[in-house]
């Protein structure tokens, strides 16, 4: 009788019971699953974009130090043309109509570099003198006299702008490698 | 002496005289004094030409290699008033027109930030009616991340002279080259890159018309086993545009990275 009276209260405490933790782990695991491999995904975009930012400032930098490397190149190279034995124009002038050209394409690409910001400082001032010579050498008449050349051989000399072309020429060339 | 005796006896008329004795001689001076790196003297002789001729037969140059003289010894604001000077003065001379043009858009370009008239002229170089005038400017511009350069930029990619500074200059403002403005339209190389000590790799795609900056992604070694392979790394666009799309152009390596070129 006295079991009887509690019955109801011992059915309840004695029944089967499922395990009351069960909503908040699989909740929790339905969550992992979602949230794991988006995060995954997450990470992995991460690690792409910043390799991809990384290499293109390297290739960004190397394009600049080749632009700079190719213009200190070609102009020692026209400055060693200078020196050559041309062929005659006119009445013993100096035919340095293909140089002209040429100074006057350098010319221009000195023009953007000097927007740019040269890579190491002293490339800019090599600069800034290459493009006084340039200049001289671009506004003459391509059919030079001897005197003239002599001059503008002189001055290209007395600058050492071949030397400095080429130092700074194999140095950037180094830097973007 | 001898001028008035050539004077009578010669057909030369008498201004080519003057220019031939007394005009030269300073000029001469000028020069050398500018070739010496003695440029406040030299600008000081060209400036004294100048006020006794202002309009003799060699004012023209003389004008120019004053404000040359000035940009020499980086006076840049007296240097960019003398070019426009001999600008507004001399607007028929082609040759040294177009050199003062960009000369003054430097002088603007070191000054833009510190004097507002810098930052105009290279604003109002934007509408100039040279393309390189422009495109000067623009690249100058963009160092300062001024966006209203980037029009000009975008249309300097079509530039084959030009087309690799505006290509820098965008990237360092962080624009996307506009392939609209570039040959090869709509047409792409695949770049695909993988470290040494990578298990990724890196897919990077460049609008064909920029062929030339793939080799900004190549080391020299690359570019060394690249010319062994006979490619001429200066003529990808050429090569890409006779391969059929997503076909592989070619494969390089170093010690660091391994590159593969796709053209799609």
């Amino acid at each position: 009788m006295a079991l009887s009276a509690h019955a109801g209260a011992l059915s309840e405490a004695l029944a089967p019971r499922r395990p009351s933790f069960a909503p908040w782990l699989l909740a929790a695991a339905a969550a992992l699953f979602a949230v794991v491999p988006t995060l995954y995904v997450v990470q992995r975009n991460r690690t792409l974009h910043a390799a991809v930012r990384q290499i293109d400032e390297e290739a960004q930098r190397r394009a600049q130090d080749r632009l700079w490397s190719g213009f200190f190149t070609q102009s020692s190279g026209l400055i060693q043309e200078f020196q050559k034995n041309p062929r005659i124009c006119g009445t013993q002038n100096e035919d340095r109509s293909a140089e002209r050209e040429t100074a006057s394409i350098l010319l221009q690409v000195s023009h953007q570099l000097a927007g740019q910001g040269a890579p190491v400082p002293e490339a800019e001032q090599v600069r800034k003198n290459l493009q006084s010579w340039l200049t001289e050498v671009s506004l003459e008449d391509g059919c030079l006299s001897p005197a003239r050349a002599e001059e503008l051989r002189q001055w290209a000399m007395a600058h050492k702008l071949e030397d400095e072309a080429v130092r700074m020429g194999r140095l950037l060339q180094q830097e973007g490698s | 002496m001898l001028l008035p005796f050539l004077a009578l006896t010669s057909p030369i008329p008498a201004e080519v005289l003057v220019l031939t004795a007394s005009t030269e001689e300073p000029l001469r001076e000028a020069k050398r004094l500018r070739y010496s790196g003695r440029w406040f003297e030299a600008a000081a002789i060209y400036r004294t030409y100048l006020e006794d001729q202002p309009n003799g037969p060699r004012a023209a140059e003389t004008r120019f290699w004053l404000a040359d003289t000035l940009f020499q010894d980086q006076r840049w604001d007296e240097a960019a008033l003398a070019f426009t000077d001999f600008l507004e003065r001399h607007p028929d001379q082609r040759l040294f027109g177009k050199q003062a043009r960009l000369n003054r858009i430097q002088c603007w370009g070191i000054r833009q930030g510190q004097s507002p008239k810098a930052s105009v002229g290279l604003l109002e170089a934007l509408a100039d009616p040279q393309p390189e005038i422009r495109v000067s400017a623009a690249i100058q511009l963009a160092r300062k991340g001024e966006r209203r350069a980037v029009p000009a930029l975008q249309h300097g990619l079509g530039l084959p002279e030009y087309s690799e500074a505006c290509r820098l200059a965008l990237a360092a403002m962080g624009v996307q080259p506009d392939s609209q403005s570039l040959p090869a339209q709509g047409r792409f190389l695949v770049l695909k890159i993988k470290g040494k000590d990578r298990t990724d790799e890196v897919t990077i795609r460049i609008a064909l018309g920029l062929a030339r900056a793939v080799t900004s992604y190549m080391s020299e070694a690359q570019l060394t086993e690249l010319r062994k392979k006979g490619v001429d790394p200066q003529n990808l666009m050429e090569l890409a545009l006779s391969a059929p799309k997503g076909s592989e152009l070619f494969s390089v390596q170093d010690k660091d990275s391994s590159l593969r070129l796709f053209v799609e």
